[in-house]
């Protein structure tokens, strides 16, 4: 279970400085996917950052199965939308899953096996040799998750992971990653400010208000069945409702903002 | 930090560098470059034989086969490249002492913020000191034996080297960094698996650099505080006013800059090649 409580996050002086986030609180079970969404610059990041341990909270704190969080492990994967610039440009693809592998110490037939079991997961198996230069962004992104699962982390911690990728590759990866979680029972907490994206994924919705002061504004469930189609009129309704919401924020955005 | 050295850190690295774009398209067209290197060198002395043999005193401007002439007897006796090689090693001694030096300290300024807020303005200052302006100190100190060349050599490199190092560990993408801390990587693994390789590229831009400075700083050196070498060479033959043997030197001078730089790519290419991913951003 991963649980925020009551987290602030001021940037600068805490009197002068900039408040992100204001007051969150959520809890986020095992296995669950959880969509955070809202516009840029509503602090998403910055409280994905804090969950994976790369930043401290200003007040409160986020705690996994009860231990506060207090810097980034292996249990909770952070995956950033430049999967370039978060793989080793100089291993190739068979060396990147490797390496995570090393880290961790996991070593011999073990080490092997994962290499083996993880490139094929995201169909990455024949291009073993290559390095990610000679990858598209999809199979980079491939490559990045690979990478992580073959650690075997707790939680997947996304940063508009897809968000850089064209429409089509974008769908096969929302698919992909589905099935990966429907197999793996991991829990994933997903940014993007994209709705459809969030209710063709989701278990729940946590839609953020535009900073400062960010908070929840509200928390949607989604019911539908997987997988999703959009074209259902249940679909429709919830982004609809969802649109409003954001709309909402959108006006208290300022002009160069928008 | 990154205000003062902004500038310079822009001009060293790999991806912003004009004409790099316009070499590649050369480049890539296997036949054509051969040819067009050929023409233009073919051009370069037809020329050069014409108007100094024709048009200018060929005292002054000795027209290429006369150079040629006065070389062979230099080759024959093995003088140029006793001087060549004498030149070639007080580079090779200074740029690799240079070199390692600037690359440890770099890493280091580049990765904690107090130490290089501590010498960075030591090295804004002393970085517009060239090693011409310090071959009298120079002396001094060492004397005009190889250590004065070495040093001189030594400061040439230290500040290109330093400054492209420098810039390569700032610009690792954070992205990677957390990446590899979410993987398990505590900070010594960071350093030698993420930013040490990261920084690759930028550091061997600015040896390349480094290294074509110290073909410059030799040469003065050895005409004011050396018995031998190149720049000795040029001196002589300055004193003595033998102009062929003075081209003779020149010629040398860029052929041989001209060839490390080459062997230090070729050797690059076959070692690091895999680390010489230009950023993309």
């Amino acid at each position: 279970m991963l649980s925020v409580e009551q987290i602030s996050k001021v940037f600068g002086e805490s009197q002068s400085g900039y408040s992100a986030l204001k007051d969150i609180s959520m809890e986020i079970a095992q296995g669950e996917f959880v969509c955070l969404l809202g516009p840029s610059g509503c602090g998403k990041t910055t409280l994905l950052n804090i969950l994976a341990g790369f930043e401290r909270a200003t007040f409160g704190r986020a705690t996994f199965n009860g231990k506060t969080i207090s810097g980034p492990a292996g249990e909770r994967m952070m995956f950033f939308q430049d999967a370039g610039s978060a793989l080793f440009p100089w291993q190739t693809v068979e060396q990147n899953v490797r390496c995570g592998l090393k880290l961790q110490k996991i070593r011999g037939a073990e080490q092997d096996q994962r290499v083996e079991y993880f490139l094929r997961m995201v169909g990455l198996a024949d291009h073993r040799g290559k390095y990610p230069a000679q990858l598209s962004g999809g199979m980079r992104q491939r490559l990045q998750i690979a990478r992580a699962l073959a650690i075997d982390p707790q939680i997947l911690l996304m940063d508009e992971p897809f968000a850089a990728l064209d429409a089509l590759t974008r769908r096969r990866m929302h698919a992909f990653l589905l099935d990966i979680w429907e197999r793996t029972k991991k829990t994933v907490v997903f940014v993007t400010h994209d709705i459809s994206e969030s209710i063709l994924m989701a278990d729940r919705i946590m839609i953020m208000t535009y900073g400062p002061n960010s908070r929840i504004k509200e928390v949607l469930t989604v019911g539908l069945p997987r997988p999703r189609d959009p074209a259902v009129p249940a679909f429709g309704e919830l982004y609809g409702r969802i649109e409003q919401l954001l709309e909402e924020e959108t006006v208290r955005m300022p002009d160069d903002a928008a | 930090m990154a205000s003062i050295s902004e500038p310079s850190i822009r001009a060293a690295v790999p991806s912003a560098m004009p004409g790099r774009a316009w070499l590649r398209i050369i480049k890539s067209r296997h036949l054509r470059t051969p040819l067009m290197t050929l023409a233009s060198l073919i051009l370069f002395f037809a020329t050069w034989q014409i108007l100094s043999s024709f048009l200018l005193n060929p005292y002054l401007i000795p027209p290429p086969t006369r150079v040629f002439a006065t070389a062979v007897p230099m080759i024959k006796s093995g003088e140029i490249f006793r001087d060549a090689g004498i030149s070639l090693l007080r580079v090779m001694i200074g740029f690799s002492l240079g070199a390692a030096s600037a690359i440890v300290v770099g890493v280091v300024m580049g990765r904690l913020r107090i130490i290089n807020d501590l010498f960075d303005p030591i090295a804004e200052f002393l970085r517009y000191l060239s090693p011409t302006a310090m071959i009298p100190i120079a002396v001094i100190w060492f004397g005009i034996g190889e250590e004065s060349k070495y040093f001189l050599i030594f400061w040439g490199t230290f500040f290109f080297v330093l400054i492209n190092t420098i810039a390569g560990v700032i610009r690792t993408p954070a992205a990677r960094q957390r990446a590899a801390q979410c993987l398990g990587a505590n900070q010594l693994q960071i350093f030698l698996i993420v930013i040490i390789p990261s920084a690759v590229p930028y550091i061997i831009t600015g040896m390349r650099v480094a290294m074509a400075s110290s073909f410059m700083s030799i040469i003065p050196a050895e005409m004011l505080a050396a018995q031998s070498g190149l720049g000795h060479l040029l001196q002589v033959s300055g004193m003595l006013a033998q102009t062929d043997r003075i081209f003779v030197a020149l010629a040398t001078i860029s052929l041989l800059g001209f060839a490390t730089d080459r062997a230090f790519r070729y050797l690059v290419h076959r070692t690091l090649h895999r680390y010489m991913v230009v950023p993309e951003t």
